[in-house]
């Protein structure tokens, strides 16, 4: 048995990859998303009482149809959250950041592969009751197809 | 002229059966999406606290609506959505002022991705029509009158 290797050798693995593209893809003026939000990128949701600007990312894959069955397609959610409505500038800077990481993200380690081949962003409108009208949020999906090594690795074994 | 063989081009026929399977077959494949998602909606949204909030259910659920299908040059569309801001708020997240949390409970994606098949199939079957001559539209006939014999009298021989 061929144990899967790389950053797709697991969801958790991959998660962790992009996270830590996102937040130290460094742009020409070395800047990272970092220097904006520090380590508060969190998975599906963040912690109660978190500080604000913070990051939230989610990972959604599914089989792609018709396809051959190693080979998925996703969706990579992240939302930036700032609070009072004034970091608004902040967290565009943050989603602008982002977008250059994921522009060339290409994971071919392990036997795998993942790559990003859209983005959509949205300024998230001004919300009133029960949206607490003074946070401010941009919303970034990237949609990405994965060959991921934990199922690739099954037709070598 | 006593006789003659008359072939017509049907193409016009055909594009217009095409146009109109493509409105009823969207319009049928939204169908679909649009019942999951009321019936998910029937159920209200579920806070961070553990409870199921009445979140004005009956408002909510009234104002998933269907657009006219809309055609042009690049094809045809047709969108199920709301103009209710709080439902997109509960579908995408948000700090919610009463729970004093961060709340999302999704209702529209999942229904989407749970009716994708069915939307598909209903719209296969929908534009099928258009060619069988099951539906009103139907093209059959039409293709058996693009080519007549007759005579130039008017009388026909087949």
């Amino acid at each position: 048995m061929i144990l899967p290797t790389g950053h797709t050798r697991s969801t958790n693995a991959l998660m962790e990859s992009l996270r830590s593209t996102l937040l130290e893809f460094e742009d020409v003026n070395g800047n990272t998303l970092e220097d904006i939000i520090g380590e508060n990128l969190y998975r599906r949701a963040a912690p109660a009482n978190t500080a604000f600007p913070y990051g939230v990312m989610r990972l959604d894959t599914r089989r792609s149809n018709g396809f051959n069955p190693l080979r998925k397609t996703g969706t990579l959610e992240i939302q930036l959250y700032g609070r009072p409505s004034s970091q608004l500038e902040d967290i565009s800077d943050a989603a602008d950041r982002c977008e250059q990481a994921m522009a060339f993200y290409v994971d071919s380690s392990g036997g795998g592969l993942a790559f990003v081949n859209d983005v959509q962003r949205t300024e998230l409108p001004e919300g009133s009751a029960p949206v607490d009208g003074e946070t401010c949020g941009i919303r970034l999906v990237f949609t990405l197809v994965i060959w991921p090594a934990f199922l690739s690795s099954l037709t070598l074994s | 002229m006593r006789m003659f063989v008359d072939a017509r081009s049907n193409k016009a026929a055909v594009l217009s059966a095409i146009q109109r399977g493509q409105v009823d077959g969207l319009t049928a494949m939204a169908y679909p999406v649009f019942n999951e998602v009321r019936r998910q909606l029937r159920h209200g949204y579920h806070s961070s606290l553990g409870n199921w909030g009445n979140f004005a259910i009956g408002n909510n659920v009234n104002h998933v609506t269907i657009s006219p299908v809309t055609v042009n040059d690049d094809g045809a569309s047709i969108t199920v959505g709301t103009d209710l801001d709080y439902a997109l708020f509960w579908e995408i997240g948000h700090h919610n002022i009463f729970t004093r949390h961060f709340e999302r409970d999704e209702k529209w994606r999942p229904a989407y991705e749970a009716t994708l098949d069915e939307a598909r199939a209903a719209f296969a079957r929908t534009f099928h029509a258009a060619f069988t001559g099951s539906s009103s539209f139907g093209i059959a006939n039409d293709v058996a009158q693009s080519v007549s014999f007759g005579s130039g009298e008017g009388v026909d021989i087949i």
